[in-house]
């Protein structure tokens, strides 16, 4: 491991540290974001889909072990980059005026603060479930197995009230703060990974944008919709829908 | 008395080699216990002290930069000669020795200029695997181009920026050295007087620029590679900094100064745009290639804007007068047509101290003929450039140009081993009095720098060190105590004048009388009247200027006004070697001496001979020692150009 | 034209401040620094100090020059060093803010003057190919692909002015470091040492108190020979492969 402490200690490595956590952490949110989106499907096949991932412990504990070492090793590297910064840097200038960093590379330490924050409510919001009360014990039937009722869980997180609009605007916020954090970051990541080529270059910053933009559409869709009454009124048409086509099916076998 | 160059004699191709065969060798144990100072780390200097660190000597390097790597070799943009024939168009060690001696008519040591030519092929190996990155062609080999006039393709290039991307291999190594202890270096240090012991140059005196601190530092051997004296024509090519000091205090201490008078005028500068105007730049000299010289025919369309300025009545000067050669006529020849045609009034652009010094050179027929495009394949950082510096666009109206003063073939004198005539004291690169004779050829400055510092004077110093064999001194014995005692009494009495002007002032003024009576053409009246009015303008600066700030810390003005100060006596130095050689080479144009074509007409019969200046005392006439130079392989001609 | 300058002035154990100048009747076509000529001829004339500023061939190749105008490194033209900006820039009225670079591993010497040695310090410690003089083969042994000569090339005319150190809102020494590292790195003769080389620039660099780089892309869009960012992703990529052979 001797290489790694090496590498560690240049600030190279410590950006190469964050890039690789931060594009672990990323793949999650595109996983986590592809799930959420199964909400508009209906109860059945969003409870299911999460009762699924309960199921497999290999697959939700790996996850989480992975992200339990990411977060820590990326908000740890960030640290010590900051402060090593701020030492380059001791006296700020009299004027000094951007001629190329974004809003978005240049809030990337008080952005991840942000997004720690959120998570850590997100965390007790919905997987631990001690914020609002109501949403401890959902069960939903799924062909006959009792599950959680997650879908059930987003409507009342998300719904017409006080605390839900409260948590539209909380979690809206959040993804805004999300897509800045991952428009630098993903760009940033390939810099710092070394992939670059000549060719392709022109498009890192387009790929990082689209990502960016499209967590922040995908991620928000759902408290958006889901406050909206679109979530409970798709999921019931899809539920509609997919029974009558059980039914035509059960019909057929019939 | 008659100096002898102590070339080697025999068949020239042969001699370099002979001659370091015979010369001393210090063997690799030996060579750590000598000490060599080297002052200058441009091309010349930084090349010398790695590769001299490289054999082992013990090496002190000093620049007045804060780093060697802004040494003003960085400026130079056309590229460098070499003898490779890899365009295969018949080049050859003769032939660029050939060129070199006829380009710097025939006022140059033939076995020296051979010896360049010989040496200019492993600068370009040596700079490849140092990985300078020059020019190449798709094969993946080297490109050339033709450059100066010259008939066969033998100049090396990186793009417009040569000069910066060798000094950075030669910085990059001298870099390597300092990293391995080989190299002690001093930065924003400058170099004040020579220090000599028992007749031999051991030392030096140095003004720590940050600290003020006047130091002394002890050696077996002082090089000087300090570069041209460009600067004592105020305006110039050279960089802010550059000046001729550590030269002319070595002259003082009794080396001898030669040829001060050749100096190149570069024809393609940016011409002056006002009064406080601090330099001149450059424009490569291949846009001559395709650009066309003229001005108005008539005095009346001098303010008119150029394109309303009918074809007929534009006077394409030198395609007139020298129908063979046209815009590439050599740069001395441009440069004084320039000048003829704006003393005649003729001159564009604004004016300045009441008169017009430009002439148009105009892309507009090239542009026609190939396409913007084409021309800013070729000159475009050029162009850009330009336009930068002038807020004009060259590709819409044609640019002004007008000569300035751009190189010094002139320096200290050194015999064949790059040693001046006092024991222990080397000079090399254009500090030196060198291998260009009375003019420069294009692209050979880099060439002859790098050569002096990779190829000969290491191998040469040995010579001297192993002959001599310099008892080791420390830093404050006598000899060094009374010249740092020296130079703290010349620093207190510029602080104590308190005068009303600044120290510009007086370099503007010299600048002036320069320009006018010493510059692109000379004559006895005119220097005549230059060497009364430069004691005038330096009896009133040693009066009047104004030094503020303290002697022991950071100051500019101090800085400043050390190197004028030695400026207004180095010019007269120059004016009178220009007074004394009666006859018209290279870059030195006596009027009374012309071809009736108006050509520099030589006068082999009496002046074919280095004139090298011992310092008499300050305002009195320099004592001339000469060294006759004779021509066994390039037989003399008469340039043409018609 | 005439100009008010805000001027940070320094000596070397005081704290510094801005002091404010008038520049009188600049012509336009005067350079930057031509004019500030103007004001310290005048501060001299009257027994003053001039302001100090490092500057040296003023025609943009050096690397001397180099301070903050109104907040950007090397004044408001781009791909230009401050020597080679002109007044006609500017408007007559102007209130200019001029700042010297600040960075820990830069500290200022006096006014706008810094010192860069930390650069050279960089250098030493790896950036150059190790070939004795006189030990050279042949410059046509080894072809160079035309594509990798014009990269190296461009990553060569580094001209070393810190501008980019100064632009980092980091102060870090990335684009300088790496634009050394990829010149040498895209050519063969640099092959032999390439890991070594990245390795100890690296470390040079850092122990100099340089930052790190959060790729903001500031140095680029200063940097006066517009040297291109993408040779910092090469250097990271350097590095990497270098600590993993354990160079």
């Amino acid at each position: 491991m001797s290489w790694f402490k090496n590498l560690y200690a240049s600030s190279i490595g410590k950006k190469l540290v964050m890039a690789i956590t931060g594009l672990i952490i990323f793949g999650f949110a595109v996983g986590h974001m592809s799930g959420n989106l199964l909400i508009f499907l209906g109860p059945d096949v969003f409870n299911g889909y999460a009762a699924a991932l309960q199921g497999n412990p290999p697959l939700l504990w790996g996850t989480r072990l992975v992200l339990l070492a990411s977060f820590p090793l990326h908000i740890f590297s960030a640290i010590q980059l900051k402060r090593l910064n701020a030492a380059a840097r001791p006296s700020d200038y009299g004027e000094w005026k951007p001629q190329a960093s974004t809003r978005s590379s240049r809030t990337m330490i008080w952005g991840g603060m942000v997004l720690l924050g959120f998570i850590v409510y997100h965390l007790l919001h919905f997987t631990l479930r001690v914020t609002q009360p109501g949403l401890e014990d959902l069960t939903y039937n799924l062909d006959g197995a009792m599950v959680h009722d997650a879908h059930r869980m987003v409507l009342m997180g998300f719904a017409p009230t006080a605390m839900g609009i409260f948590h539209v605007v909380l979690y809206v916020s959040a993804m805004v703060a999300l897509c800045l954090h991952i428009y630098h970051g993903v760009w940033s990541a390939m810099q710092s990974l070394g992939l670059n080529h000549p060719k392709y270059n022109v498009l890192r910053k387009q790929v990082a944008a689209a990502f960016a933009f499209v967590l922040l559409i995908g991620f928000s869709a759902g408290p958006l919709l889901t406050i909206a009454g679109v979530t409970k009124a798709a999921g019931e048409a899809f539920t509609k829908q997919s029974t009558q086509q059980v039914d035509s099916d059960a019909t057929v076998r019939r | 008395m008659i100096l002898d160059g102590k070339a080697p004699t025999g068949d020239i191709e042969e001699a370099w080699d002979k001659h370091r065969f015979s010369i001393k060798v210090v063997n690799p144990s030996n060579k750590r216990k000598f000490k060599v100072i080297v002052v200058g780390t441009g091309l010349a200097g930084a090349s010398a002290a790695a590769s001299m660190a490289e054999m082992g000597y013990q090496v002190q390097t000093f620049c007045y930069q804060d780093s060697p790597r802004r040494a003003h070799s960085i400026a130079a943009q056309g590229g460098i000669n070499a003898a490779k024939n890899y365009q295969n168009d018949g080049d050859s060690i003769f032939r660029l020795f050939y060129d070199t001696v006829k380009g710097g008519d025939f006022r140059s040591r033939e076995r020296n200029v051979y010896r360049l030519a010989q040496v200019s092929n492993s600068i370009i190996d040596q700079a490849v695997a140092q990985g300078v990155p020059f020019a190449r062609e798709y094969s993946g080999l080297l490109g050339n181009r033709s450059f100066g006039g010259a008939q066969v393709s033998r100049t090396f290039y990186a793009a417009g920026q040569t000069g910066q991307q060798l000094l950075l291999g030669a910085y990059q190594a001298l870099a390597r050295q300092i990293g391995l202890k080989n190299v002690v270096h001093h930065n924003r240090t400058e170099m004040q007087d020579l220090i000599l012991v028992d007749g031999q140059a051991r030392g030096i005196v140095t003004r720590n620029l940050i600290t003020g601190q006047i130091e002394s530092h002890m050696a077996d051997a002082v090089v000087l590679a300090t570069g041209g004296y460009g600067n004592v024509y105020y305006l110039s090519t050279n960089a802010m900094g550059c000046n001729v000091t550590a030269g002319f205090q070595a002259y003082k201490r009794g080396a001898y100064f030669a040829n001060p008078c050749y100096v190149q005028i570069h024809p393609t500068c940016i011409p002056v745009h006002g009064e406080f105007q601090s330099k001149l730049t450059l424009m490569s000299e291949s846009l001559r290639n395709d650009g066309r010289v003229w001005v108005p025919r008539n005095k009346e369309d001098v303010e008119k804007p150029a394109r309303d300025i009918a074809e007929a009545d534009r006077y394409y000067y030198l395609e007139e007068r020298y129908p063979a050669f046209g815009n590439l006529v050599p740069r001395d020849v441009a440069a004084r047509n320039s000048k003829y045609v704006c003393d005649e009034g003729l001159g564009v652009g604004h004016k300045v101290n009441g008169e017009r010094r430009a002439v148009y050179l105009d892309f507009a027929e090239a542009i026609k003929r190939d396409g913007e495009d084409a021309i800013r394949e070729k000159y475009g950082n050029l162009f850009h450039m330009y336009s930068k510096i002038t807020g004009e666009n060259p590709y819409k109206v044609p640019m002004r140009i007008y000569p300035a003063v751009h190189y010094t073939m002139g320096g200290l004198w050194v015999d064949y081993n790059l040693m001046s005539n006092v024991p222990g004291l080397h000079v090399i690169g254009e500090a030196n009095f060198s291998d260009h004779g009375a003019n420069r050829l294009g692209a050979s400055a880099l060439m002859q720098g790098l050569a002096d510092g990779y190829f000969v004077l290491p191998y040469t110093i040995g010579n001297f060190l192993w002959s001599e064999r310099p008892k080791p001194l420390t830093n404050d014995c006598a000899e060094a105590q009374q010249a740092v005692a020296d130079v703290k009494g010349r620093i207190n009495t510029l602080m104590d004048i308190k005068g009303g002007k600044p120290v510009d002032y007086f370099h503007r003024q010299l600048g002036k009388v320069m320009y006018d009576k010493v510059g692109i053409s000379r004559s006895g009246a005119g220097l005549k009247e230059a060497l009364e009015q430069i004691p005038a303008i330096r009896e009133e600066f040693w009066k009047n200027v104004s030094v503020p700030g303290k002697a022991n810390s950071l100051n500019p003005a101090l800085e400043k006004a050390g190197r004028v100060a030695d400026f207004l006596e180095f010019a007269e130095v120059l004016a009178h070697d220009a007074h004394d050689r009666d006859e018209s080479a290279g870059g030195h144009f006596r009027e009374e001496h012309q071809t009736e074509e108006g050509e520099a007409k030589r006068n082999d019969e009496d002046f074919s001979y280095v004139a090298a200046w011992g310092y008499q005392g300050v305002g009195v006439k320099p004592e001339l020692h000469k060294e006759p130079l004779s021509f066994d392989y390039v037989k003399l001609s008469q340039r043409s150009y018609k | 034209m005439n100009l008010t300058l805000k001027v940070w002035r320094q000596s070397t154990d005081s704290d510094g401040r801005f002091e404010t100048y008038t520049a009188e009747n600049v012509s336009a076509e005067a350079s930057f620094l031509e004019m500030l000529d103007v004001v310290n001829d005048k501060l001299e004339g009257q027994g003053e100090e001039p302001i100090v500023f490092d500057h040296d061939c003023r025609e943009g190749i050096c690397g001397s020059c180099g301070f903050l105008v109104d907040g950007v490194a090397h004044g408001p033209e781009t791909g230009t060093t401050i020597c080679q900006t002109h007044m006609r820039k500017f408007n007559d009225g102007d209130s200019l803010t001029i700042e010297p670079w600040r960075a820990s591993a830069f500290p200022v010497i006096k006014d706008l003057m810094v010192d860069r040695t930390a650069f050279d310090r960089i250098i030493e410690s790896g950036g150059y190919v190790s070939v004795r003089t006189g030990a050279a083969p042949d410059a046509h042994t080894m072809p160079v692909n035309k594509h990798d000569a014009d990269d190296a090339f461009n990553a060569a005319t580094c001209i070393g002015c810190g501008a980019c150190v100064a632009a980092c809102p980091n102060a870090a020494a990335m684009l300088f470091t790496s634009a050394k590292v990829s010149h040498l790195g895209m050519l063969p003769q640099g092959q032999v040492e390439r890991y070594e080389r990245v390795s100890n620039m690296v470390d040079t660099m850092e122990e100099a108190g340089f930052g790190a780089c959060s790729n903001h892309g500031e140095c680029e869009a200063v940097c006066p020979k517009g040297v291109s960012l993408n040779y910092i992703a090469r250097m990271n990529r350097d590095l990497a492969v270098a600590k993993l052979k354990g160079v």
